[in-house]
């Protein structure tokens, strides 16, 4: 349905992203996973038509659209990572104007407006100036106004930054059921790992510009299954523990998050009896030690060394 | 759509009271002040005198007239041929109707006094001058006219030496009085007829008149125009602010996902601008007549300014919106409304009339948008008409399309406000 073909994309000196190429089909909801700066933003706004790469192709139903961009423009609706709305006009407003801006008009018009009030849950606010919501409800407006002519593809730039727990539910929950009851087509953009984890069918991760894995979700979690992942927790650690972590020849990766230590090692080694000496020689007071499935943080950790937010 | 994207600026100014008071409070405030804090400045074309005056007559001058009748009567010849006494009452006119005229009275306080009080006015500092009549004076000026001979007599004019220029205006109005005199008696020579009330009266109403008969403006007038094509130029930065928000925040890339034109965007920034500005002149004109009674003969003439000056906020309104897109920077925006603003105010005249201090300077002003729409206003408010201002109309419309020319050229292309 829509794809990046070898797409490069360079702003003067810096290569935002090198040979990406992608793919979506209808009706599925992919995942592009990557620390800040991996350059998803970049590549989502080539897909949204919003810039043109430096080399490569977008084709939309196998037609080009980088010339010739109308086709898909009719055809996405994008999220902003920004609260891409006007504060000083209503809920209402905005929708209208938005709504007028992708050519909808009169009965029609407040006919979506009032479906999209339903479908974010703001339909009691609708004559409140956004400048008033809280930001969760923007961030809910945000996407209501991208679903107005009701799209086919559905391109969200990183939809829950800086937002609550309950109101990011809220948006997840609400891609979900796009996706299941309407068959939208979602592009989904996220430094959160288990936002990609729980919604996406299949996942890019990108990294400092380059595709560094691409498949199903168990297709990228299957990277690791030569590897073990352990799980350290523990009250306060020593450096010098830390240390002999790093630097023993049967760890692979090895990644300190407050009271917790992962480590990827080789299946057929084990470890654990090892690493209890280990503590009991520092005076660490272990909580747990176990071996976790693998997450795509830490298949990410495994690929590139560091972790998503890092 | 267009008139969609131009309805939302004007949406969302109203809905910003801080700029809405920026652009209509603030002139207004500034109206008044300067108005009435610069009156005495722009009104002072003319300095206010005021001469205090002694008056000393030596003979009365009704005995002298009557004298000089019967001498008439007594040669033949009619005193009628002289005009009636009240004619020949000289001194009597020139203190009466000169000094004590309705043109001079305001400004010359003249008190009649006697000999024996001369010594204490002359040494009273307060007075500007003595004039002093003497005797004989009225006979001897008559029997001059009447070509019987004698000396020619002379008023004696005493001044003050620290009153220059109270000395002078007294020197002067003395020095009209006699050369009139002069005139009369040529005239009387000739067997013409001459009115000397008339003549007198002529020479000494004073008229303030302005050069090719142009009509005096008031200092309220002035800085209506002033404060109204100044704070014109913050719509710019107004609407260039609302539009570098809006690359801000994603929603011009929002815009442009709807497949909607840049161009047309461009166009409702420019359209948008002109509105506004040409609202806002209007709004502050209006509140102007019926504040300060500013009012514009010409209407025709006004609107077509008010129209020019407008096209050249809204060309600076997208240049501004162009570069700050180009340079992804309010920065410029930020620079234009802080510094470019009062400079360009500055030599436009709109703090005083900095063009008064020489012609470079005037014309220098003209070549801002605001100092050309301020010397358009203030011709109409003068009394001319559009071929007068066709030049400043002609200027400012072709400042507003080479902005935006500039600003085209600027603006930038697809994904390039990334």
């Amino acid at each position: 349905m829509l794809e990046l073909v070898d797409i490069s994309k360079r702003f003067k000196k810096i290569e935002a992203v090198k040979s990406l190429n992608m793919f979506i089909e209808q009706g599925e909801i992919v995942g592009l996973l990557g620390p800040n700066g991996a350059g998803k933003s970049t590549a989502i706004s080539i897909l949204s038509t919003l810039i043109e790469p430096t080399q490569g192709d977008v084709r939309f139903l196998k037609e080009s659209v980088i010339k010739k961009p109308a086709p898909l423009r009719k055809a996405i609706g994008v999220v902003p990572q920004e609260i891409a709305l006007y504060p000083q006009l209503s809920t209402e407003e905005n929708l209208l104007f938005f709504g007028r801006i992708y050519r909808l008009k009169g009965s029609k018009l407040k006919q979506r407006v009032n479906e999209i009030l339903e479908l974010i849950g703001l339909t009691e606010k609708r004559k409140a100036l956004v400048d008033s919501f809280s930001g969760g409800m923007k961030r809910r407006l945000n996407i209501g106004v991208a679903m107005l002519h009701n799209p086919q593809i559905l391109i969200m730039d990183e939809p829950t930054v800086g937002i609550d727990p309950q109101s990011r539910s809220y948006i997840l929950e609400t891609v979900k059921r796009l996706n299941k009851e309407h068959q939208m087509t979602v592009v989904y953009t996220s430094h959160y790992m288990e936002e990609v984890d729980y919604l996406c069918d299949r996942i890019y991760i990108m990294d400092q510009g380059n595709l560094i894995a691409s498949g199903t979700k168990e297709e990228i979690k299957q990277i690791l299954s030569s590897e073990n992942t352990i799980s350290i927790q523990a009250d306060r650690w020593n450096s010098k523990f830390i240390a002999q972590l790093k630097g023993h020849e049967s760890i692979t990766k090895v990644h300190v998050e407050g009271d917790e230590i992962t480590l990827i090692t080789p299946k057929e080694v084990n470890l654990f009896s090892e690493i209890i000496s280990m503590t009991e020689e520092y005076g660490i007071a272990l909580r747990s030690l176990h071996v976790k499935s693998p997450t795509l943080e830490d298949v990410f950790l495994h690929l590139t060394g560091r972790a998503l937010r890092d | 759509m267009l008139f969609q994207l131009i309805k939302k600026q004007l949406l969302l100014l109203w809905r910003n009271p801080v700029q809405i008071f920026l652009l209509l409070g603030l002139p207004i405030i500034l109206i008044l002040i300067l108005s009435i804090a610069l009156a005495g400045f722009m009104e002072s074309g003319s300095p206010k005198l005021e001469l205090k005056v002694a008056w000393l007559e030596h003979e009365d001058e009704s005995e002298q007239i009557e004298r000089f009748i019967n001498e008439m009567n007594a040669l033949g010849v009619p005193a009628e041929t002289f005009g009636d006494s009240e004619d020949m009452q000289i001194i009597t006119m020139l203190r009466e109707d000169i000094f004590q005229g309705e043109d001079l009275q305001e400004m010359i306080e003249l008190n009649v006094i006697h000999e024996d009080e001369k010594a204490d006015v002359l040494a009273d500092d307060s007075y500007s001058g003595l004039i002093e009549v003497p005797e004989n004076f009225t006979y001897d000026m008559l029997q001059i006219i009447s070509e019987q001979g004698g000396e020619r007599p002379e008023i004696t004019l005493h001044v003050n030496q620290e009153d220059g220029i109270y000395s002078s205006v007294l020197s002067q109005i003395l020095e009209q009085f006699d050369e009139n005199l002069t005139t009369q008696t040529f005239l009387q020579q000739n067997g013409l007829a001459v009115d000397m009330k008339e003549m007198q009266a002529a020479a000494s109403a004073g008229e303030q008149t302005q050069i090719n008969q142009m009509e005096p403006i008031s200092s309220r007038d002035y800085y209506t125009v002033a404060m109204a094509v100044f704070t014109g130029l913050y719509v710019a930065s107004t609407i260039g602010f609302f539009a570098t928000r809006e690359r801000q925040d994603q929603v011009f890339d929002r815009i442009i996902v709807g497949d909607m034109s840049r161009w047309l965007y461009f166009l409702s920034i420019l359209i948008s601008g002109t509105i506004i500005a040409f609202i806002q002149l209007l709004f502050l004109f209006c509140f102007s007549y019926f504040v300060f009674q500013v009012s514009f003969n010409d209407i025709l003439t006004f609107l077509i300014t008010t129209i020019s000056y407008a096209i050249a906020v809204g060309g600076i309104t997208v240049l501004l919106t162009a570069i700050s897109y180009r340079f992804k920077s309010d920065a410029i925006i930020g620079f234009f409304s802080g510094v470019v603003t009062s400079i360009l105010a500055f030599i436009g005249g709109s703090f005083f009339p900095i063009g008064e201090l020489s012609e470079t300077i005037a014309h220098l002003g003209n070549l801002t948008p605001n100092g050309s729409g301020l010397s358009a206003y203030i011709q109409i408010l003068r009394g001319s008409g559009l071929e007068d201002v066709a030049n400043y109309l002609i200027y400012m419309i072709s400042f507003g399309v080479v902005m935006i020319i500039v600003a085209a050229m600027s603006f930038p292309k697809r994904g390039s406000t990334r």
